[in-house]
């Protein structure tokens, strides 16, 4: 047939529109097995629409299931969709729009078992797209020598993106972060906050534009996505708790701010760990020992939240949570319970047990974030782990280590009373299904320092190929 | 009525020749738009109709596409009509809403030409509304029923689909 000589109105496709990584690629994107078959599709698929029209069509109305099925259909759309992953996940209005897990972003954790050593451990499905991550390194990964790289450590983990702080001597007050990709080996170094910027114990998480995609879904105003992020710090000053931001569209570190509200101690703000985003990028939230602290972005008004303890006859681990936001955007917290029971032999048995609580405030989006009630708090899903671990439920200690939200994957260890084994699990929460993930028979404890990682959009998609 | 306006004939590529005012179909298709600025100096003298070929779409597609033009182009008609609004159902945000609906509920290939010829006109509203009706038709289907509607040849071998369903069971 006739093709139609190609109009204008997607032209602006065309320059972007041959990338995958950039120029400089060396992350674990770039060395997959899988992709010798590219060379040979047919480019007739039957389908008379050209690629620039897919592509709009990709961009402007489809949700990454959506654009899973259709790469599953024939290799021209599956080289479509991968070879435009990154201008698609720039792009696109509706690709977040999703309300259940993404299984296929989980790639497997981080943990650091000496003082100079950071080592990655893969999930089974990571290492069949990735065979080298078995034997993994992030330098592989990441421009940074190596020897840089392994005096440092992980302060977050989201997104797809990893902060690392570059060792600094003990006492000093410099801070000099960066942000990676190691899906697609990008690196950006921050610039140091030295001097009177200096600091010293902080917490710290990263939002990417998925973060502000959550809420308002029906506003056509919304931004497109973009591969920008931005880094905040919350950190301790003589007289009160501050706050700073850099963003990597201006590169820029924005001016220290003042919280209001709730004040954190310097012993709270050493021990806050596990920052998530929730509501569309207003509010951040961190753990510091059994209190979630929230933080309003745009007015850094602040509060200290206690989240539900019991529920019934079940008494939770206030020390043994994680936070974490649902696929809609809303803030949840992984629980986890050890309750005694009368078995049907007469026995007083344990039973362990993982619980999601959710945050349900109707998408409510003024200040009733930070002032929560303990009534809004649903429990959505109890899941009992011993069954499915085939271990002594009595002889065990259980630690959620992780929850990467975009997968719905729970990480925790388990330790024996007694015996210099630890193993470590990870927990889907969408099939429910418990995997085994590396276990340890040393008498160290290995799972210090663990950041779970789950790559971003744009690498899922390429991994299509 | 219209005998005072300016028309222009375009030619679709079976030969058929359509009339349209030339004011609306300038404010609709950028790409005629252009033609018709290049034509006119020598029209200013001869006073003569323009008929313009549109070698890409043919007559079938071509009075589809002036349809939705006329609908939605020409303010006279779209005013002067009060019948339209008396068909909108109280929550349509348009008054062409349900227009644009009924206009895109065709079969797929008429459907594609359409994407083709708004594309190639430059008609930014409607290869909107015809990419969004392809869109639709690809939203929530399972793989089959996409190769299906878009006549896709499966060209992935057994090993690769197996592959391909292990990895991302959750999108399926």
């Amino acid at each position: 047939m006739l093709r139609a000589k190609r109009g204008h109105l997607v032209s602006h496709l065309r320059p972007s529109i041959n990338m995958a990584s950039g120029p400089h690629n060396k992350g674990w994107l770039s060395i997959r097995t899988n992709t010798s078959n590219q060379s040979h599709w047919s480019n007739d698929d039957g389908t008379p629409l050209t690629d620039e029209i897919i592509l709009f069509i990709f961009t402007s109305f489809l949700e990454i299931a959506d654009l899973v099925r259709c790469a599953a259909t024939c290799k021209r759309w599956r080289h479509l969709v991968s070879g435009h992953a990154n201008f698609i996940c720039r792009t696109s209005q509706q690709l977040c729009f999703i309300n259940k897990f993404i299984p296929s972003l989980i790639v497997g954790f981080f943990h650091k078992h000496d003082a100079t050593m950071l080592n990655f451990i893969p999930m089974a499905s990571a290492s069949r797209r990735f065979p080298f991550l078995h034997k993994p390194s992030l330098s592989l990964a990441m421009n940074i020598d190596n020897e840089l790289l392994n005096s440092s450590h992980i302060v977050a983990s989201r997104n797809g993106l990893l902060v690392i702080e570059v060792q600094r001597g003990k006492h000093s007050r410099t801070l000099k972060l960066c942000v990676c990709n190691p899906m697609s080996g990008e690196v950006h170094v921050l610039p140091a906050l030295r001097g009177k910027d200096g600091l010293g114990h902080y917490a710290c998480t990263v939002l990417t534009t998925v973060d502000y995609q959550n809420m308002n879904r029906n506003n056509n105003s919304q931004p497109p996505l973009s591969s920008h992020y931005h880094l905040i710090i919350v950190y301790s000053r003589l007289h009160f708790t501050a706050f700073r931001s850099y963003s990597s569209k201006d590169g820029i570190w924005r001016p220290e701010g003042k919280v209001t509200g709730a004040q954190l101690g310097k012993n709270q703000i050493r021990l806050m760990r596990n920052g998530v985003i929730a509501y569309g990028g207003q509010v951040a939230y961190w753990i510091t020992i059994d209190l979630v602290f929230g933080l309003h972005l745009n007015t850094l008004d602040a509060t200290m939240i206690r989240l539900p303890w019991s529920r019934g006859n079940t008494f939770i681990d206030t020390k043994n949570i994680l936070l974490g936001t649902t696929p809609k955007g809303r803030l949840c917290a992984i629980q986890f319970s050890k309750n005694w029971s009368l078995s049907m032999h007469g026995k007083w048995e344990p039973t362990n047990e993982i619980h999601v609580i959710t945050y349900d405030n109707n998408g409510s989006t003024n200040n009733n974030m930070l002032q929560m009630s303990n009534s809004l708090w649903k429990t959505k899903i109890n899941i009992q782990i011993d069954q499915a671990l085939k271990v002594d439920a009595l002889a065990m200690e259980v630690k959620l280590q992780w929850f990467c939200e975009k997968s719905g994957v729970v990480f925790f260890t388990i330790s024996y009373y007694g015996k210099p084994r630890s193993e470590v699990y990870a927990l889907n929460l969408g099939t429910r299904m418990i995997e085994k993930v590396a276990s340890n028979t040393s008498c160290n404890d290995l799972w210090n320092n663990f950041y779970g990682y789950e790559m971003d959009h744009a690498s899922y998609l390429t991994t299509l190929t | 009525m219209a005998s005072e306006k300016k028309v222009v004939f375009l030619r679709s590529s079976d030969g058929e020749a359509f009339e349209v005012s030339e004011e609306v179909i300038s404010a609709a298709s950028v790409t005629i738009k252009g033609m018709i600025d290049e034509e006119s100096p020598s029209r200013a003298d001869t006073a003569a109709t323009t008929t313009l070929a549109i070698p890409n779409v043919t007559a079938a597609t071509l009075s589809r596409v002036l349809h939705y033009v006329n609908k939605h182009f020409d303010a006279a008609a779209v005013v002067g009509r009060p019948d339209d609004y008396i068909f909108c159902a109280p929550g349509d945000e348009h008054p062409l809403a349900r227009f644009d609906d009924d206009f895109v509920d065709v079969d797929n290939d008429t459907l594609i030409d359409l994407v083709h010829a708004a594309e190639y006109l430059h008609i930014k509203k409607l290869f909107d509304l015809t990419c969004k009706a392809v869109a639709d038709k690809l939203k929530g289907r399972t793989i089959d029923q996409i190769r299906e509607t878009f006549g896709i040849v499966n060209d992935y071998t057994v090993e690769e689909e197996v592959e391909v369903y292990r990895e991302n069971s959750w999108a399926f």
